[in-house]
């Protein structure tokens, strides 16, 4: 890539479709890449921490492993969130009411299911037990482990960002 | 107080009601018939050199087909101030599955009775609110018992709310 | 009521207006049923409570349990006593260790085992580890509830030292399933037994640094 200089006039093409004009302090980019980067930069899940996996997710939104860079800020109402992330076992008497907070979302709105219990019911293949989240909500994002570290769990998230990255423009209709 | 002391207590008031007493490792077990269980944990509550007033747990047993009758209640209490502890196993047949409640002498026998209903069927008399506590309301089955499966897929014996979401989700899909 | 000068009751009351009758009805408090349902950001977990509140007393609680049942007790009917111990683990997932040796020492009474006393000391020290990282959870989360973002913050730092303890001996960090039948795992490390003393050294000046 050429030299940039702070005086340039001209636009420069920083990445596909982006263009900076830097004596200008201006960026060019179309208007959908520019609501994914705003949709991915600060993504709003709503608490949803059931079990163990609600304390590794709450690990990792402390200070060691900070999820705030990411933009991310747990919102404790689901009208005002875009994700769920389901972190821990969801039991068939549990069920209804995760759908009611789905369909409380605005959209567009995703489901990211952190832990084995939620991605395919886990160790718990009983009951009263739903085996993985997916039997009654599209899922974007699956975050296996037992409970899945911190690491795992920022990892899942940065593949949600691509996701979103990768989305196009249009009306998600879920 | 000696577990054999507390034994021989009640097998001298009430001897034709039990049936049994196991000791191991240090616990003593007294297995008796339900006709006067109530009294009998009564009088364990209440006489004072006994006085077990701390009502640990009331659990269930299912013994399909190696035992009659099939199922057991078992309290476990303890006492504070000598610090004994016994367990009781109240006999239920499994046609007439009743027990009588203990909750006006132990508060907290209240929910753990709702959980032995919930979980094995067994009802019991003269509890202020037995209904479900672990499993949703209108759940059908009793999950503890043998016969029960362990498996998530209940196939048509389903709850009904789920087979409604489940559906629900296949019509959108 | 504040009577010369000074404070005496605070009354829980309806307003006080003697001229006007409707208005004291108007603007009386009734009383509300409020579903504080399974999702709410303070029950951590899941746990349903129907409250009866006059204004904003609660009157009456009706809790709902249930929404986290998932059937351990069901499942360990089929299971060996080494592949039931990671479900014990899941109990009470804040101090995972010592869910497991209650489920140990269970079975040692009933096998008649008998435990080295080295096994029995390691257990105590990851009893009281997990039980220190429980504590540390609570104060975090009902600090949190009470609007002091700092505590959270500051437990949550400190429970990571204890989670790298956990994780330098058994490998996981939570569900650590560490104390076996008869004993422990593996025996703790050198690397464990020296940063457990630093530990201890500064755990005290940071639990201090929580106080207002």
């Amino acid at each position: 890539m050429a030299l940039i200089l702070d005086t340039l006039t001209e636009p420069v093409e920083v990445e596909e479709g982006v263009k900076v004009v830097p004596a200008a302090n201006t960026i060019i980019m179309p208007i959908a890449k520019l609501a994914s980067w705003g949709k991915r930069s600060s993504i709003w899940p709503v608490t949803f921490g059931l079990a163990c996996c609600a304390i590794e997710m709450m690990a990792t939104g402390a200070s060691h492993y900070d999820l705030d860079r990411f933009g991310i800020i747990f919102r404790a109402s689901p009208r005002q969130s875009d994700v769920m992330i389901i972190a821990g076992t969801v039991t068939k008497k549990m069920a209804p009411i995760i759908v009611n907070l789905y369909h409380q979302m605005a959209e567009p709105r995703y489901v990211i299911a952190m832990g084995s219990c939620a991605c395919s019911g886990g160790v718990f293949n009983t009951y009263s037990t739903v085996q993985g989240v997916d039997s009654f909500l599209p899922v974007d994002v699956y975050i296996p482990g037992c409970p899945p570290r911190p690491e795992a769990l920022l990892d899942g998230i940065i593949k949600f960002q691509e996701l979103i990255k990768q989305e196009p423009y249009k009306q998600r209709k879920r | 107080m000696q577990s054999s002391d507390i034994v021989n207590l009640l097998k001298e008031k009430f001897s034709k009601e039990i049936l049994c007493t196991v000791y191991f490792r240090g616990d003593c077990t007294i297995i008796i018939k339900r006709d006067k269980a109530k009294e009998i944990l009564k009088f364990l509550k209440e006489t004072p050199s006994l006085d077990f007033d701390y009502l640990i747990d009331v659990t269930g047993v299912d013994y399909m087909g190696a035992r009659q009758p099939r199922f057991n209640v078992v309290y476990h209490l303890m006492s504070i101030k000598n610090a004994n502890r016994i367990r009781v196993k109240v006999e239920v047949p499994e046609e007439d599955c009743w027990v009588e409640t203990v909750s006006d002498l132990w508060a907290t026998a209240n929910w753990h009775e709702r959980e032995c209903f919930d979980m094995f069927g067994i009802e019991f008399k003269g509890h202020p609110d037995l209904r479900r506590i672990l499993m949703p309301e209108d759940w059908e089955g009793y999950p503890l018992r043998k016969d029960y499966p362990v498996g998530s897929d209940l196939g048509d014996k389903e709850w009904k709310t789920f087979k409604d979401i489940l559906q629900q989700t296949k019509e959108r899909a | 009521m504040i009577k010369n000068g000074k404070l005496l009751r605070i009354f829980y009351s309806k307003p006080r207006s003697v001229h006007n009758n409707m208005e004291r009805e108007i603007t009386a408090t009734k009383e509300l049923i409020v579903n504080m349902g399974p999702q709410h950001p303070a029950t951590h977990g899941v746990l349903r409570l129907v409250l009866d509140v006059d204004g904003e007393r609660i009157i009456k609680c009706t809790p709902y349990v249930g929404y986290l049942h998932r059937g351990i007790e069901k499942l360990s009917e089929d299971l060996t006593y080494v592949q039931a111990l990671p479900l014990t683990d899941r109990l009470d997932y804040l101090a995972s260790a010592a869910n497991n040796i209650g489920f140990c020492v269970a079975i040692e009474k009933l096998l008649g085992l008998e435990v080295p006393p080295r096994a029995k000391f390691i257990r105590t020290i990851m009893g009281e580890m997990a039980r220190i990282c429980s504590h540390l959870v609570w104060i975090a989360t009902h600090a949190l509830d009470i609007g002091a973002m700092t505590v959270f913050l500051y437990a949550m730092r400190d429970r990571e030292v204890f989670l790298d303890l956990f994780e330098m001996v058994t490998g996981a960090r939570m569900t650590v399933s560490y104390p076996r039948v008869g004993g422990v795992d593996v025996m703790l490390t050198t690397n464990f037994l020296i940063n457990c003393i630093n530990l201890l050294k500064h755990f005290q000046k940071k639990l201090l640094s929580m106080r207002p």
